[in-house]
């Protein structure tokens, strides 16, 4: 190594993280050293003092209140509000949907267990009835 | 405000029109068979009762003495009637000029293939 070392040089001894011909050139070079010195006496005054930050403006700052959370209560209502209405919304019926029950309670064949419109656990000429009726309601 | 006395005055006078009672026939028509028709009719007329054809349509009994009502009818009958078929009658009571709108809801063959008959109305009685 010629001379003294440079600035990087003279920084990586500060920091630590030199090669070891740069450790040995500042051991023993008086001047480098002092720059050295000068160097962490500027690295400390640059770096920050930690403040002691009081515990609510922490609590506040590190982890406010999350705003989310509202947001996410309303749409989870909209959501079972919908559903609801969705599950109890009367079903939409005409004249065909009768018909065609009838038909298949006529022919002997299965039908869809929906269709028990009265909840009486079977679908049946009452069930055939009811369908006509909320067809022609007003609304 | 003599002037306005006087045209209410005048308009007492006037011959109030009588409530004349009229039925009304509804008829859908096309060439395939008719197992199941739905209608609604609106008018400005009072529904006083309905009367089918074999037998009574469906109806909302909250559409009497009102002027619109939806009627339906099915049967399973295997070979129902094609054409111009006469589908139920309405009986009402106009006050004045009516007129008379109905509109297909659904209909269908045997079978449950939906259709598309033609509905046309006939005013029976009154003036």
């Amino acid at each position: 190594m010629d001379g003294h070392l440079d600035p990087l040089g003279l920084d990586a001894v500060r920091a630590g993280d030199a090669t070891p011909e740069q450790r040995a050139h500042a051991e023993q070079c008086a001047e480098c050293r002092a720059t050295i010195e000068g160097f962490r006496t500027l690295a400390a005054r640059l770096t920050p003092a930690r403040i002691e930050v009081p515990a609510e403006v922490s609590r506040r700052i590190l982890r406010p209140k999350r705003s989310w959370r509202p947001l996410a209560a309303a749409a989870a209502a909209l959501l079972i509000a919908v559903g609801i209405w969705f599950a109890l919304r009367p079903r939409k019926v005409d004249i065909v949907d009768a018909y065609s029950v009838a038909l298949r309670l006529q022919n002997g064949q299965s039908v869809d267990a929906t269709w028990d419109l009265n909840g009486d656990g079977k679908v049946d000429a009452r069930d055939v009835d009811e369908i006509a009726r909320r067809s022609v309601a007003l609304r | 405000m003599k002037a306005a006395m006087l045209a209410l005055g005048l308009i007492a006078l006037l011959p109030k029109q009588e409530p004349r009672f009229v039925s009304v026939e509804i008829y859908a028509q096309i060439d395939a068979p008719i197992a199941a028709w739905q209608i609604e009719l609106d008018c400005d007329a009072k529904i006083v009762a309905v009367e089918g054809v074999k037998e009574p349509p469906y109806y909302d009994p909250a559409a009497l003495q009102g002027g619109r009502i939806i009627l339906a009818q099915f049967t399973t009958d295997p070979s129902p009637p094609a054409g111009r078929v006469l589908v139920a009658r309405v009986h009402l009571m106009e006050t004045g000029r009516t007129d008379y709108r109905a509109n297909l809801m659904a209909a269908a063959s045997p079978g449950g293939e939906r259709i598309s008959p033609r509905i046309d109305l006939v005013r029976l009685g009154g003036k």
